[in-house]
């Protein structure tokens, strides 16, 4: 029964635990790279200063960072550094989803796309705790379907990603026609070129536009197969790799490079530890 | 009737549920994807699926098909400094040390600031002066030149399109001020 996936075992548990490092990672190297702008920034912005006792609770650290803002990111390092230290505690990952939502509001004039996308995948990894256990007439059933729910919800938050932008492209004239890449050449913050001649050609562009089209729709469906799950992730490795140097926008690829850890198996790794040392 | 023992049966029920939520969860997905944003947008639950559960897209048409500049003019000693592109200068320098990330940081705040003065545009500079993100913006342009004797700042906020069928681009400006930044007030409450 399909059901049973939720319910008969903590899935991928050492996958999802490797996945929640990888946000703890990039969040830390965000803010270190972005310390001195955000900073810059804090001096002249207004941050949220609610009423309600609620909202008080929930943008603490908002707060914390509009009184002080090195003190905030000082506390904001020794937590990251906990989390990345510390076993899958329901606690240490709460604090991460509560850290990252907060740096979203603080950096909101400067915040993207990945910053949504960070505060949604870092609340996903709450329910992918362990501990402490949580048991119902001595057994973890409900424990477990919370863990896997949370899982596949994770999943689906980024399969959404490339279905979202997928459709659009596959709608937009623009991106069937391959001109998109002819406009991209041309976006003064932006493009990067690094391959100067590799846009001139219109029959490139059309083939790289439809590659584009092609990879994002795939991706949602051929993820979750045994045969493909693989080789489409990495082909989602190369595609964001390329994102990153050739649109600069390093952010976003590496969160979605990271992202594609949570398509990933126990097994994956211990067939990549037998692979380095057979 | 129920042969299965309550264990199993609390058990069975979970996985029924934990089904059932996914399958809601991917209806509403669908739902806020196909739906028009007009319909999408008018209830709470489906504007914040397609807010937080359905994110993106992120490089849609019209962010492909444009730049959005913001020139900027310091007054100082008497004399005009030259047309100061920072958002060009901070991504050229990113290019040249892409460990800079901070770069496109600042340019991302140029532009939320621009693309927020913009909607003020159809209130007289009087009221935009006012406004909390020129404020802001002021702030920030005087700060990063480090300069406390600007006399006057010169702003001016371009839209740059590229015309494939003429391989050439069209600038649409949308607002040009020049106004002294002492008479700004502070951004900080």
């Amino acid at each position: 029964m399909i059901g049973s996936y939720f319910t008969d075992e903590f899935r991928q548990p050492r996958a999802t635990h490797i996945f929640f490092k990888g946000l703890v990672l990039y969040t830390l190297v965000k803010i270190v790279l972005a310390w001195q702008i955000s900073a810059a920034m804090v001096a002249n912005h207004n941050l949220p200063a609610p009423g309600s006792w609620a909202g008080k609770i929930l943008l603490l650290p908002t707060m914390l960072a509009g009184i002080n803002v090195h003190a905030f990111y000082f506390a904001a390092m020794t937590l990251l550094v906990l989390a990345f230290l510390l076993k899958p505690y329901y606690v240490t990952r709460l604090l991460f989803f509560y850290l990252t939502f907060n740096l979203y509001v603080i950096n909101l004039p400067i915040a993207n796309g990945s910053d949504i996308v960070l505060f949604m995948l870092s609340f996903w990894s709450i329910p992918m705790g362990r501990f402490p256990s949580i048991t119902i007439q001595r057994k973890t059933d409900f424990q477990k379907m919370i863990f896997n729910l949370g899982l596949v919800l994770c999943q689906l938050q980024i399969v959404n990603v490339y279905l979202v932008s997928g459709l659009d492209k596959l709608f937009s004239e623009t991106w069937r026609s391959g001109e998109s890449l002819a406009y991209i050449t041309h976006l003064d913050f932006y493009y990067n070129p690094v391959l100067p001649e590799m846009f001139e050609n219109d029959s490139i562009n059309f083939i790289l536009s439809w590659c584009t089209i092609l990879f994002e729709l795939l991706f949602v469906a051929l993820v979750w197969t045994k045969r493909a799950r693989l080789p489409i992730l990495a082909t989602g490795v190369l595609f964001n790799l390329f994102i990153w140097i050739v649109l600069s926008i390093p952010d976003f690829a590496l969160l979605m490079i990271i992202s594609f850890l949570i398509f990933l198996k126990d097994e994956d790794y211990d067939k990549l530890k037998k692979r380095i040392r057979p | 009737m129920n042969n299965h023992p309550p264990g199993l049966s609390f058990k069975k029920n979970l996985g029924i549920a934990a089904c059932v939520l996914i399958l809601i969860h991917i209806l509403i997905s669908v739902l806020v994807i196909v739906l028009p944003p007009r319909i999408v947008h008018a209830n709470f639950l489906t504007s914040t699926y397609r807010s937080l559960m359905v994110v993106g897209p992120f490089f849609y048409e019209s962010r492909i098909k444009s730049s959005s500049h913001l020139d900027i003019k310091l007054y100082t000693n008497e004399r005009w400094s030259s047309v100061n592109e920072t958002r060009i200068e901070n991504f050229t320098k990113y290019k040249r040390m892409p460990w800079r990330y901070d770069l496109l940081r600042k340019n991302d705040f140029e532009e939320y600031a621009a693309y927020h003065i913009r909607s003020l545009r159809k209130k007289d500079f009087e009221n935009v002066k006012r406004s909390k993100v020129f404020r802001e913006l002021n702030q920030f342009i005087i700060g990063q030149h480090g300069d406390s004797n600007v006399d006057s700042v010169w702003l001016c906020h371009f839209i740059k399109v590229y015309l494939p069928q003429s391989d050439s681009f069209r600038y649409d400006t949308i607002f040009a001020y020049t106004y002294s930044p002492h008479e700004i007030g502070p951004a900080k409450r």
